[in-house]
């Protein structure tokens, strides 16, 4: 038996769903990609100087860092969502909404830019750095001056990628009532066979994705002089 | 003033120690510019690394302006390094950076205030040429151009040293001879004291003072040039001016080799002999060069009556001649062949020293017919006979 799609939202009426779903998902997808990108730079950057070829080699607390974004990366969204509920509480005060989903796209995608910001710093030439340590450079002017604006193509590119998995990520949020379109398209799509609202949803997603991506490449572009 | 003194730098390798540099002793005199030769894996990257400490040497000192380097602390010497200029094979800029934010980097590490960097790195971009290229991103200049960058950011800070890792390497004769004469500039007009670590013994020649040669982590010679190319019995010196081959003797007659011993050799002597002598004196090769804007080299002849003696005739002209079945001066000296073929010594590891003697640019370090300068290559030879 096929279900008739009688019960589909008219597309006049479409927008009126799309709208706040569509602001919680730029809200949850903005707010923790800015986050994401400033704990994973700082974390990027001490996994980078401390490694073995780094301009402070520690391995032991390169060691601890690499084990720590390794656990972050291996825990699967949906778990880690349930999972650091505490946590969440304790950082938001509360577990469900859309602030909610902010924390645990955070402490989960964290450990993937990490890991991105230190490939990205791994390709600036070393020579680049012996060249500023000769100057008379510090370790620090060293990162700030050459390394990171050196590498900042890298950093814009993995950024980009981060946000674009950080919108997939989001689509999860429903399970906890943080709504977005990822929530609209399971519960009215999914849930109510309305397959106007699943083709809308997924639209706007692709759309949303687009745009951030070409925003992001010609960022890159802009700031690439190779 | 550079003062290198018994510097030895070993690295440790799966358990091992590998010797790069050996008691090495090097003395630059202020407006001095000295050259460190030798084949690739001699360890002369490594002596410069260890010149700004950016390899701490395992034992040995490196005085620098009077200062011992490695007496220092991490902090101090940052600030040391800030007075000696160095400049990179493949000039290490900022591809983020324009020509004048690329010289204006040092200024920046070293805290001087914007409206003084903007007038210091107009000058600086000026004095190496590139005035209408200092808003030109480093992609869009060439190898030349991009090491003049490479060099107004050394001086930026207004070093009294300047320490140059093969920065010619990997340029064209003319742009290497226009960087060398920007360098000489730059001594003459500023009093710099350089150091330049090189396998290019034409650039040795072009504006070295004096020169080192560097074997196996070891100095195997030294001097300066115009006394080495004078001396018949120098390795170095036959470096310097190499030999090449001759043309056979006209209808046997007995060839010589005659070289320069002196500064003050007379240039037109050939003419002056044959008028003495009343025979004809047939030139048969000639490695003659400007060092130090004098004639210095070997000439090869051919006299037509074999019982003349040319080198009790030459005494006191400040040539010294020898009959060339004596000499054997076909083949190139050994030491020279040493210097061109220097293989790994036996039981190192290549690892180690590919490691050390690391070549930014990625290009193969170990061609020997690219490395070095091969005696029989065919570079211009200026014939004053």
């Amino acid at each position: 038996m096929t279900l008739p799609l009688a019960d589909a939202t008219p597309w006049d009426e479409i927008w009126e769903l799309l709208e706040p779903a569509l602001g919680q998902t730029l809200q949850m997808v903005v707010i923790s990609t800015a986050i994401t990108g400033l704990l994973g730079l700082l974390l990027g950057v001490l996994l980078h100087t401390t490694g073995r070829d780094g301009l402070r080699p520690l391995p032991p607390v390169n060691a601890l860092l690499g084990l720590v974004v390794g656990i972050g990366r291996s825990v699967p969204f949906i778990v880690l969502l349930a999972a650091i509920i505490p946590f969440t509480r304790l950082v938001v005060g509360t577990s469900l909404g859309t602030s909610a989903v902010i924390v645990p796209l955070v402490v989960g995608m964290t450990p993937f830019y990490a890991r991105v910001v230190e490939q990205a710093l791994r390709e600036v030439p070393r020579g680049l750095v012996e060249m500023a340590r000769a100057a008379g450079a510090s370790r620090t002017q060293t990162v700030r001056k050459v390394v990171l604006p050196e590498a900042a193509p890298g950093l814009v590119g993995g950024l980009t990628i981060t946000l674009v998995a950080i919108v997939g990520f989001s689509a999860m949020a429903g399970t906890v009532g943080g709504g977005g379109l990822g929530a609209l398209a399971i519960d009215y799509g999914y849930n109510r066979y309305d397959g106007n609202v699943m083709l809308a949803t997924v639209v706007l997603l692709v759309v949303i994705v687009q745009l951030f991506q070409l925003v992001g490449d010609l960022l890159v572009r802009r700031i690439s002089h190779r | 003033m550079i003062e290198v003194d018994t510097l030895t730098k070993a690295f440790r390798r799966n358990g091992r120690d590998h010797v790069v540099l050996d008691a090495v002793s090097l003395r630059v005199d202020a407006g001095r510019i000295a050259g460190v030769i030798g084949p690739s894996g001699a360890g002369k990257s490594t002596l410069a690394r260890c010149v700004n400490l950016l390899e701490r040497p395992t034992s040995g000192r490196v005085v620098v302006g009077g200062q011992d380097l490695t007496a220092l602390r991490d902090r101090e010497l940052q600030a040391a390094r800030r007075r000696i200029g160095t400049i990179f094979q493949a000039a290490n800029l900022l591809s983020s950076r324009t020509v004048a934010g690329n010289v204006s980097l040092p200024l920046e590490i070293a805290g001087v205030p914007r409206a003084e960097r903007r007038t210091r790195v107009a000058e600086l971009v000026a004095r190496v040429g590139l005035e209408d290229h200092a808003r030109t991103h480093p992609a869009q200049l060439s190898g030349g151009q991009r090491q003049r960058v490479g060099i107004a950011r050394a001086l930026a800070l207004r070093p009294d040293v300047l320490l140059s890792d093969e920065a010619t390497s990997g340029l064209d004769p003319d742009t290497t001879r226009s960087i060398l004469a920007l360098l000489r500039g730059l001594r003459d007009d500023l009093g710099l004291t350089i150091l330049l670590i090189t396998h290019e013994m034409e650039v040795v020649r072009d504006v070295c003072d004096q020169v080192a040669l560097l074997r196996d982590g070891r100095i195997v010679e030294q001097g300066d040039v115009g006394a080495l190319v004078t001396d018949p019995d120098s390795a170095l010196g036959r470096g310097l001016v190499p030999a090449r081959p001759v043309a056979v003797a006209p209808g046997g007659g007995q060839s010589w080799r005659v070289t320069y011993t002196a500064d003050d050799v007379d240039p037109a002597w050939i003419g002056r002999l044959e008028h003495e002598l009343g025979t004809r004196v047939a030139l048969l090769g000639a490695s003659v060069e400007a060092v130090d804007g004098r004639p210095a080299g070997h000439v090869t002849v051919a006299l037509d009556d074999p019982t003349i003696d040319l080198a009790e005739r030459l005494r006191g002209r400040g040539l010294h001649a020898a009959r060339l079945d004596e000499t054997a001066a076909d083949a190139p000296p050994a030491a020279v062949a040493d210097l061109v073929a220097a293989p790994p010594a036996a039981g190192e590891d290549p690892g180690a020293v590919a490691a050390t003697d690391r070549d930014p640019t990625g290009e193969p370090a170990g061609d020997p017919a690219e490395a070095t300068d091969l005696p029989a290559a065919p570079t211009p030879t200026e014939e004053r006979a």
